[in-house]
């Protein structure tokens, strides 16, 4: 007979965020202005504020000048000043070299040929072995943690709009919630312990305490929400007070979880034999549809029931709207006709809620005429034959259903090749090594599905979750074209960004000297490691050079959310 | 751009521009003058035209068009440089010594070109078929665990039936094809033929074998066919790699023979 094997039930708070929380640290958190004012008796009996306090935060100490996060970089936690003060650099904001950023350098003619020439001996060769930061910063180790920090405070403060939080104050909170880029630069003006808050806590506590989750939406109200509806095409025709007026009764939602790559990585083992993955309803078909959704942020996956499944139709992303069809008609026609398809979160998704009779006060009856032909057009096809003949495009249910399923609807320029048309001649490789002198930053292998393969080659995600917890801001987002980067000086070889990264689409490499020796750390004699990966030919002329060096059309970098792009392209033959 | 419409696009003006050229070489001779300069510059230019791709595709990183449109330029341009040839010997054959080995090399260039766009079409499409892709430079580490997994399977049936039928038969006649690629041209001509032999000649020993042994038949069948996969993914990748080695040598040796021939003409008037 088989031995059992039994193991312990993991469970949310297995692993604290901080270790070092005890009893008497929360006890001295609740006495803290924010967390005094909450009604510890609206939290459920199973989750106690003073445990989402223990599990969920942790408190760091930062001296005098420390970088405590980034304008650009991306987070999942907020922080509150338990004691000291921080500054946030308004913009313009600090260099983006005192940042740890890379400065664009556009590469000349003469430059790309000559790399076509100079070949290093050794892979991975480095003018600099340790990391070293620009004039202004410097950094230093802190137990487990590296700090960059800014050595003249006072001149920083004198010559850059810094606005100072004290005590209570708190900082971040929307960028972690919102999942969207930090909108500043915040540093530590004297020595300051902070109380760092991960998502959780800060979603557990905005559900259960009014208070709280009032103070949140209303700075999310105030900050961001006009300003992405504004950018709303359908919503484009409304004046300031109409916008805010929808404002007002917009509701937020969040589904799944911010940690969805995490939970992909747990389960990649598993991908392969297409188990089922964390997929959370947002709306089901048949539903009365109460409201239109408008993605903040995150993946949604359209689908329309097929038997005893459900067949993916579309993703939607950023920006995308839900539901329109189903409203214009029920208006249009005095209908009831409920939702004609289902929306799922795909990993995590960030909604806003408009109210139905929002939309039918505000936005239809003041729509132009094209609009409404259009819409009309849609929602009768929608409605009454099937929400398939409208998102259709061409491109093959089970290569949606496989792009949709590795989560590959991340990716803005994901790397696909079609095996059809490869020949193998690795010109691709060639051109990424000349454009890298000498090392390629890419594999062309990967997942494939009937011709079409997805090299691992860094796709340039919509939520870049490698871009989280990088201690130098080494990795970051490009100004111009949104790609991801990591600029060489200022990475210290930590492997986070490798770790977080779903596809496994970093590499960490060990570095040489023009001779070829591994440069060693000279504190443990353990060789100094780099992240690397594709940079989208950051600098190049002309873009990527793996897609210009196919020579037989077989290489693409797309964005896969861009349906009629990935119908096009797949449909050439 | 749907690659039919690019054919049919391309096809078009690779018409337009022969008639033009026939036409143009036609008045020429009309004019008593001889279109054997005319034709021969004008493939000089083109031979000049066509190596260039090479050297493009190496300064790749050089925003210059992509490496599509510059092979799409190579494969027409090849195209109207084979009507300039044919038109060059006036449609007879070459005389004299330089001229034949020139005109020998131009054929082999030619033909491994038109041959390479074919093995470039249709052996990707094979290769695409495959359940998996494999890396032609990773093809020999594979190959060398099967052979172990081969033999260890086979060891494994002798020490476990203590008979010797498939270690004899291993020894006999499937330890050459394990032991290096096997096969190349019935892959590159799609025959089955060399893999089904294997199969049932090992299904033929089952006759010989007890109950035990016959339970590893199944797996050795599956070795041989993982191998058999093997061997069609490295014929087809190394004839996709080998064929520029005949076209672009043969392609420098023409390029050396053009300026002889040049001088010869220029010295002697052999037209």
């Amino acid at each position: 007979m088989k031995k059992r094997t039994t193991s312990h039930h993991p469970k949310r708070w297995d692993t604290p965020f901080g270790p070092d929380m005890s009893e008497k640290e929360v006890a001295r958190v609740l006495t803290t202005k924010l967390f005094g004012g909450l009604d510890t008796d609206s939290f459920p009996q199973n989750l106690p504020l003073e445990k989402i306090i223990l599990n969920d935060t942790r408190l760091i100490k930062y001296q005098k000048g420390d970088i405590i996060v980034r304008v650009g970089d991306y987070g999942s936690s907020a922080f509150l000043v338990v004691s000291g003060e921080v500054g946030v650099v308004l913009p313009p904001g600090l260099h983006r070299k005192m940042l740890g950023h890379s400065e664009p350098k556009k590469r000349s003619i003469f430059s790309c040929l000559a790399s076509c020439f100079k070949r290093t001996r050794f892979p991975e060769v480095r003018k600099h072995g340790k990391p070293y930061f620009e004039t202004g910063t410097g950094s230093r180790v802190d137990g487990e943690a590296t700090r960059v920090y800014i050595q003249d405070v006072e001149s920083v403060v004198s010559k850059y709009t810094v606005v100072k939080l004290s005590d209570g104050k708190m900082f971040g909170e929307i960028a972690a919630l919102a999942r969207t880029p930090r909108t500043a630069t915040v540093f530590a003006t004297q020595d300051v312990e902070l109380l760092e808050i991960r998502w959780q806590a800060l979603r557990d506590i905005r559900r259960y305490d009014e208070k709280f989750r009032n103070y949140v939406d209303t700075l999310y109200r105030k900050r961001n929400l006009i300003t992405h509806l504004k950018n709303i095409s359908l919503f484009a025709h409304l004046d300031d007070a109409d916008l805010e007026q929808m404002a007002k009764h917009t509701l937020f939602e969040s589904y799944g979880s911010f940690d969805w790559a995490a939970a992909y990585n747990r389960q990649k083992a598993k991908l392969d034999k297409y188990a089922s993955i964390e997929e959370i309803v947002i709306v089901s078909q048949g539903d009365y549809m109460d409201g239109l959704l408008l993605f903040s942020s995150g993946f949604g996956k359209v689908a329309i029931q097929t038997n005893h499944g459900y067949k993916s139709l579309s993703t939607l992303g950023h920006k995308d709207i839900f539901g329109l069809e189903e409203i214009f008609y029920n208006w249009k026609y005095g209908e009831t006709v409920s939702c004609q398809a289902g929306l799922w979160a795909l990993g995590y998704a960030d909604i806003l809620r408009v109210p139905t009779f929002i939309i039918e006060e505000l936005v239809l009856p003041k729509l132009p005429e094209e609009f409404i032909s259009q819409i009309e057009r849609k929602a009768n096809s929608w409605v009454k034959e099937s929400p398939a003949v409208i998102v259709d495009t061409d491109v093959d249910a089970g290569l949606m259903e496989f792009l949709v399923y590795h989560r590959y609807i991340n990716g803005t320029q994901t790397m696909m090749i079609d095996l059809d048309r490869c020949t193998h001649c690795d010109e691709c490789v060639h051109a990424c090594a000349n454009g890298h002198n000498g090392n390629p930053r890419f594999i062309r292998h990967g997942r494939k599905y009937n011709n079409k393969l997805v090299a691992n080659a860094c796709m340039h995600c919509v939520d870049p979750v490698c871009l989280i917890n990088c201690p130098t801001g080494a990795i970051h987002r490009t100004e111009k074209g949104g790609a991801i980067v990591i600029n060489d000086n200022t990475c210290i070889g930590c492997q986070t960004c490798a770790g977080s990264c779903p596809y496994d689409n970093i590499r960490m490499v060990e570095i040489r000297t023009d001779n070829g020796t591994v440069v060693l750390d000279e504190s443990n004699n353990k060789p100094i490691l780099k992240a690397t990966k594709c940079n989208l030919c950051f600098g190049l002329p002309g873009g990527p050079a793996c897609q210009r060096a196919c020579p037989h059309d077989a290489l693409i970098r797309i964005e896969i959310n861009n349906q009629s792009a990935l119908s096009e392209w797949i449909n050439r033959s | 751009m749907k690659f039919k419409t690019r054919r049919i696009r391309n096809l078009v003006i690779l018409l337009f521009v022969i008639v033009v050229m026939w036409w143009v070489i036609r008045i020429y001779s009309g004019a008593l003058k001889s279109p054997h300069y005319l034709t021969g510059w004008l493939l000089v230019a083109l031979f000049l035209f066509l190596t260039f791709y090479n050297i493009k595709k190496k300064l790749s990183v050089i925003p210059a068009g992509t490496n599509t449109s510059w092979l799409q330029l190579h494969l027409y341009a090849g195209l109207i440089m084979i009507f300039l040839f044919v038109e060059h010997l006036q449609w007879g054959l070459p005389r004299g010594g330089v001229e034949c080995i020139l005109a020998v090399q131009f054929v082999l260039v030619a033909g491994s070109g038109i041959a390479g766009i074919y093995f470039s079409r249709d052996f990707s499409r094979r290769l695409a078929e495959q359940d998996e892709q494999i890396i032609l430079e990773r093809i020999p580490q594979f190959m060398a665990k099967l052979r172990l997994d081969a033999e260890d399977l086979v060891l494994e049936a002798t020490e476990s039936t203590d008979s010797s039928t498939l270690a004899d038969y291993y020894v006999a006649c499937l330890a050459r094809f394990f032991s290096r690629p096997q096969n190349r041209y019935a892959h590159l001509i799609r025959s089955n033929r060399p893999l089904f032999k294997l199969l049932n000649d090992l299904s033929a020993q089952n006759r010989y074998m007890n109950k035990a042994e016959r339970k590893y038949t199944g797996r050795l069948e599956q070795l041989i066919r993982q191998k058999d996969m093997l061997d069609q993914q490295n014929a087809l990748q190394k004839t996709l790699k080998g064929w520029l080695f005949i076209h672009v040598p043969l392609t420098y040796s023409t390029a050396i023979l053009i300026p002889v021939h040049i001088v010869l003409v220029y010295a002697f008037g052999a037209v």
